[in-house]
């Protein structure tokens, strides 16, 4: 109660300091495209450090003394641009920036310059812009989003072959991935070997990773937010790509100028067609292919308020037909639809707010065909959510912001239907399962002293598991009992809430350097079901019910940060410290699909996790780019694992660093380089064999057995070490846009010194010697690609 | 099928993979012993214990690792509520250390369904015990025999019983093929050899149906074993165990030993057995 009384003064404390200062607004374009600019740095230019930011959709406020100013506006890859004016009332003013020609061989980076690194309140926050993943290097010359951001220092990736991130010791379902602010539940494609992200529409993307504001929530490690490009506000123009294995094609102009802007944008592979020609016979009779779609519709109502739509749909499918099996036919489809409807409104100089409606589903269906028996399967899950925030900013770099959040969930594990010859004969499906989920949050952010920037909010969330459902009780020893439990429409049959503290503190040692530090609690609601070692679409989300408690998190946060040469390096240092409760694992052996019981095969336990990251990054200039270090541990206690001893994580890594290096050799011609280095994955291998099962085999009255392997501790093996480097250039015939159709070529090599990176390790015993050897698998050896991009 | 989805798609992006040997260096295991020990109301010459030890895991020799020289004792319990009342321990003598190591028998070891049973062995300064039940056994109803000799030799075997009102049977049911017929130990080889609860039937009249080629003067046999829950368990575990090994993907298994002391399983049948021959 203290606490909140504190907060509460806090807020007061807010609205009344300073009311003297008058607040400049307004937001920032590109002058030909009329797109907005997220992450301008607008300040006077006498005294850059009373400057700020644009936001997401690319407005600011400023608020200053009464005086006269040259305010100035720099962006990179823009001309800067500045404005007299007197301020003596809150006034609006919108700037236009005009993109540079760059004739100078000096390459862009669309990254933040400027001093917000060290200024702002927050840390553990990472962003890449939709041009730089572009220029990246990537297997197949595929723009992969999730897979780039695992370059930045303590978001690990789970090695090739999985898009599951893996942020400061977390899982991989503990990360929110969002598209326009659409929850996207299984972000990847082709079984993890990309994400579901088109580079082509991608503004931005931006990974919180710790020291959460309150306004996020939801997922216990870290918070993924993708922005899709809105389309040209001035002509229509064209834009796509063919690669190795996948072609784009990107249309987008305005529907109206200047105010409404339409972008399409849509992929297919071709990679089953091309790998063809180089398959046995045995396996020329699948498919396996992805495309997907991305659409914004994007609606100026008039200065002050925007619309916006948007939506992704994609599709993997996989077709496997049998050689000489002409009965036989077996295919899986599956894929996620995420919409998302949001409204920007800057109701005036104080006030601002935004609202949005979304929609996902993701679905799972799979058709087995023998003869005249058909059975399909099909699972998924789907969530209809709203989300509304209001701030107010007043005073000297003070504000308020709250809001609200809302997600009712419908999770179906499994339906199963068998027909012959068209007569439905077998029915069969595991109850859906209902939820409401929702969040009420206030936060506040208030500079004292200068030196001093505090960010505090509270969140409080809730889930409620509701009916109709019908819950089969069963003993402990895993034996179904008789007794069902009924509930009805919308009967409560669980409910878990919790408060969310959130508090960030920021301490200016001069203009170059500060020290922060964050604590951040986190509540989880909504857990995948996974047992085997790969993500794949056939892993399942469960809610939290009855038996199964939400995840929680606590993690503190502190760092140093420091922008030298005139803010064109910007170094930092942060330290974690994480502790998660309510781990969920299953049981070794679990079986997951159509299981009525799934809770019984659950175990829970805790996590901690700490670490310390370092990062350097070069913003601007030929030579730019970064350095990350970190170094972590990620441990695991469960009552029913290892005895119950602590044990390391799967993806604990004592050291990751990741090096990513842009140059600017032509003005034609751009190389990037990337190399990574991660300790191996730790795995449990077998300790030793023993037989079983022992009888005599009847035909030669030889004794017959099972040979078992016998497991010891969990997770004590380490594999060997993943590194990698990978180099590509990018070519550009026409760098000063003089022609109207221009074409751009990007050449790359991955994985450049042929490093045999495990992807798993098999244990293979010879029947005959009884010898084992143990193999590694590994993916992907030196793989050049080419990819020719143009536009119109 | 529908289970191996992921495995199967897995496979299929595996075209593209390439493996290189690698060498592994395991630290050594402590040995454990492995029992393997039955209990059975039907014949005591199928009681019987066995005694193994664990080997490390590179050692490539797949002789049965026996374990000679074991002071092995099963004692008869009977339940009276929450008491049991235990009569005087009967002594397995290892069977034939020099030919045979490491099996313990004797055949006056009687089992009788609804007494617990309780199993002690002390060996090399260790000591193992455990218990388990021998459940009444769940009569067959009747078993029916299919035969197509004259067009492809294929035919089936049904075999019908009733699972009894209350929850919580538990069946082990094997089916055996053996031209030349040998009532060996119970790991014999098996045509079939599966585990079922009545979770989805209780109660109710179920049919399990065996297909394979026959010929006119084959014998068949089928044993219908009710099993106690800790025995379900075990050789449920087991039978993920013996299904994983192998896959890189699946975690591993640890088995449900109901050995204090050791790992493996004392198993007790209630036995209802058919014997067919093909005429």
């Amino acid at each position: 109660m203290r606490l909140l009384c504190l907060f509460a003064g806090f807020l007061i404390a807010t609205y009344y300091s300073n009311a003297q200062n008058h607040v400049l607004s307004g937001n920032v374009r590109d002058s030909l495209s009329g797109e907005v600019l997220i992450g301008a740095s607008i300040f006077p230019a006498d005294n850059p450090s009373k400057g700020t930011l644009t936001d997401e959709s690319g407005n600011y406020s400023l608020s200053l003394p009464a005086g006269q100013y040259r305010i100035r506006v720099t962006y990179v890859g823009y001309a800067d641009k500045e404005q007299e004016l007197i301020l003596d009332k809150n006034t609006r003013m919108d700037f236009l920036l005009s993109s540079t020609v760059i004739t100078t061989g000096e390459a862009v980076v669309s990254g933040k310059a400027g001093d917000e690194a060290v200024k702002k309140v927050e840390m553990s926050r990472v962003q890449i812009s939709g041009k730089k993943l572009k220029s990246l290097p990537v297997l197949f010359g595929e723009t992969d989003v999730l897979k780039s951001i695992t370059l930045m220092p303590g978001i690990k990736s789970g090695g090739e072959g999985n898009t599951g991130i893996y942020v400061r010791g977390g899982g991989p379902d503990q990360n929110l991935v969002l598209i326009d602010d659409g929850v996207v539940y299984n972000p990847s494609h082709l079984l993890g070997f990309f994400s579901v992200f088109n580079g082509d529409v991608i503004d931005d993307v931006e990974v919180i990773k710790g020291g959460m504001p309150a306004q996020y929530g939801g997922r216990l490690s870290s918070i993924v937010s993708v922005t899709t490009r809105q389309g040209d506000m001035k002509k229509w123009k064209s834009s796509g790509g063919i690669g190795l294995i996948s072609s784009r094609v990107l249309v987008e102009g305005p529907i109206k100028k200047e105010k409404m802007s339409l972008l399409i944008s849509g992929r297919r592979t071709y990679i089953d067609q091309v790998a063809r020609p180089f398959l046995p016979d045995s396996l020329k009779g699948n498919r396996l292919y992805f495309y997907d779609l991305n659409a914004r519709y994007t609606w100026r109502i008039d200065e002050k308020s925007t619309l916006f739509f948007s939506g992704y749909f994609g599709r993997d499918a996989f077709n496997y037909l049998p050689p000489r099996r002409e009965d036989l036919q077996f295919g899986v489809k599956w894929g996620n639809s995420v919409f998302s409807a949001r409204y920007l409104r800057q109701i005036d100089s104080n006030w601002s707010m935004d609202a949005s409606l979304s929609y996902n589903d993701f679905n799972l269906s799979s058709e087995v065909t023998f003869n005249n028996l058909v059975i399909r399967v099909s699972s998924g899950l789907r969530d209809w959510s709203t989300k509304t925030n209001f701030l107010y900013r007043s005073g000297k770099h003070g504000s308020i912001r709250f809001g609200t959040f809302y997600t009712f969930h419908t999770f179906r594990p499994g339906i199963l239907n068998a027909e012959v010859s068209g007569e439905n004969d077998v029915n069969s499906r595991i109850n859906n399962q209902f939820a409401h989920e929702g969040a009420l949050y206030v936060s506040t952010e208030q500079e004292w002293r200068t030196r001093w920037l505090v960010q505090a909010g509270l969140r409080y969330t809730f889930f409620n598991q509701v009916g109709p459902y019908e819950r089969v009780l069963y003993e402990s020893n895993g034996v179904k009992t008789d007794n069902i439990v009924r509930y009805g429409i919308g009967e409560s049959i669980a409910f878990w809430d919790g408060w969310e503290p959130r508090l960030a503190l920021r301490y200016l040692l001069d203009s170059r350097q500060s020290v922060k530090a964050s604590y951040t609690r986190t509540n989880q609601y909504v857990h995948l079901a996974t047992s085997s070692a790969a993500t794949l679409p056939s892993d399942l989300w469960v809610p939290s019910s009855a038996l199964v408690k939400p995840q929680r998190a606590d993690q503190a946060a502190i760092g140093y940060f420091h922008n030298f040469l005139d803010n064109q390096y910007e170094a930092s240092v942060e330290a974690y410290y994480k502790r998660m409760r309510n781990q969920i694992e299953f049981k070794p052996g679990a079986q997951l699909f159509f299981n009525q019981n799934l809770e019984a095969e659950m175990v829970f336990g805790q996590g901690t996790s700490y670490g310390v990251e370092f990062f350097i990054r070069k913003n601007e200039g030929r030579w730019n780019g970064w350095i990350g270090y970190t170094w972590s541990k990620s441990l695991r206690q469960f009552d029913a694992i290892n005895n119950g001893e602590p044990y390391y994580y799967r993806y604990d890594r004592r050291h990751d660093i990741s090096v990513v290096l842009t140059y600017g050799i032509s003005d034609k011609w751009e190389a990037n380089f990337v190399f990574v280095y991660g300790t191996g994955n730790v795995i449990t291998l077998p300790v030793g064999r023993y037989v079983f099962n022992i009888g005599v085999n009847p035909d030669d009255l030889d004794p017959s057995f099972s040979v078992l392997d016998l497991y010891d501790k969990a997770n004590t093996y380490r594999m060997p070490a993943y590194h990698r480097a990978d180099i590509s250039f990018t070519y550009n015939p026409d760098p000063e846009g003089l022609k109207r159709f221009h074409s751009t070529w990007n050449f790359s090599i991955y994985n450049l010194y042929n490093r045999k990176n495990p992807y798993f390790i098999y244990l293979d015993p010879d029947v005959k010697t009884g010898k084992i050897t143990a193999k590694m698998v590994y993916l992907f050896p030196i793989l050049p690609s080419v990819t020719w991009n143009f536009n119109f | 099928m529908i289970k191996r989805i992921p495995y199967l798609l897995v496979a299929i992006l595996l075209i593209t993979a390439c493996e290189k040997e690698i060498k592994i260096d395991l630290p050594p295991a402590p040995q454990e012993i492995v029992v393997e020990a039955y209990i059975n109301d039907w014949s005591p010459l199928m009681n019987y214990v066995i005694l193994t030890h664990t080997v490390d895991y590179f050692n490539p020799d797949l002789s049965l690792p026996a374990v000679s020289g074991a002071q092995v004792e099963i004692s008869e319990g009977t339940v009276n509520g929450s008491d049991t009342s235990w009569a005087f321990p009967v002594v397995l003598p290892e069977l034939a250390a020099d030919t045979l190591p490491g099996v313990y028998f004797n055949p006056l070891l009687n089992g009788e369904a609804g007494k617990v049973y309780r199993l002690e062995a002390w060996v090399d300064g260790k000591y193992l015990h455990s218990i388990t039940t021998i459940p009444e056994p769940v009569s067959i109803d009747s078993v029916e025999v299919d035969v197509h000799l004259e067009q492809d030799s294929f035919g089936y075997l049904t075999v019908f019983f009733y699972d009894p009102p209350a929850r919580g049977n538990n069946y082990r049911m094997i089916f055996r093929y053996q031209p030349d017929s040998v009532i060996a130990l119970w790991g014999s080889i098996n045509e079939s050899d599966a585990l079922r609860d009545d979770e989805f039937i209780n109660g109710e009249t179920w049919d399990f149906r065996y297909t394979r080629r026959f010929d006119y003067g084959d014998t068949l046999q089928y044993f219908l074993n009710s099993i106690d829950r800790n025995t379900y368990l075990f050789w449920d575990s087991y039978f993920d165990l013996r299904g994983n090994s192998g896959n890189p993907f699946a975690t591993p298994v640890k088995l449900q030993s109901n050995i204090q002391g050791g790992i493996g399983c004392f198993t007790g049948y209630g036995v209802s057995y058919r014997q067919i021959i093909i005429r």
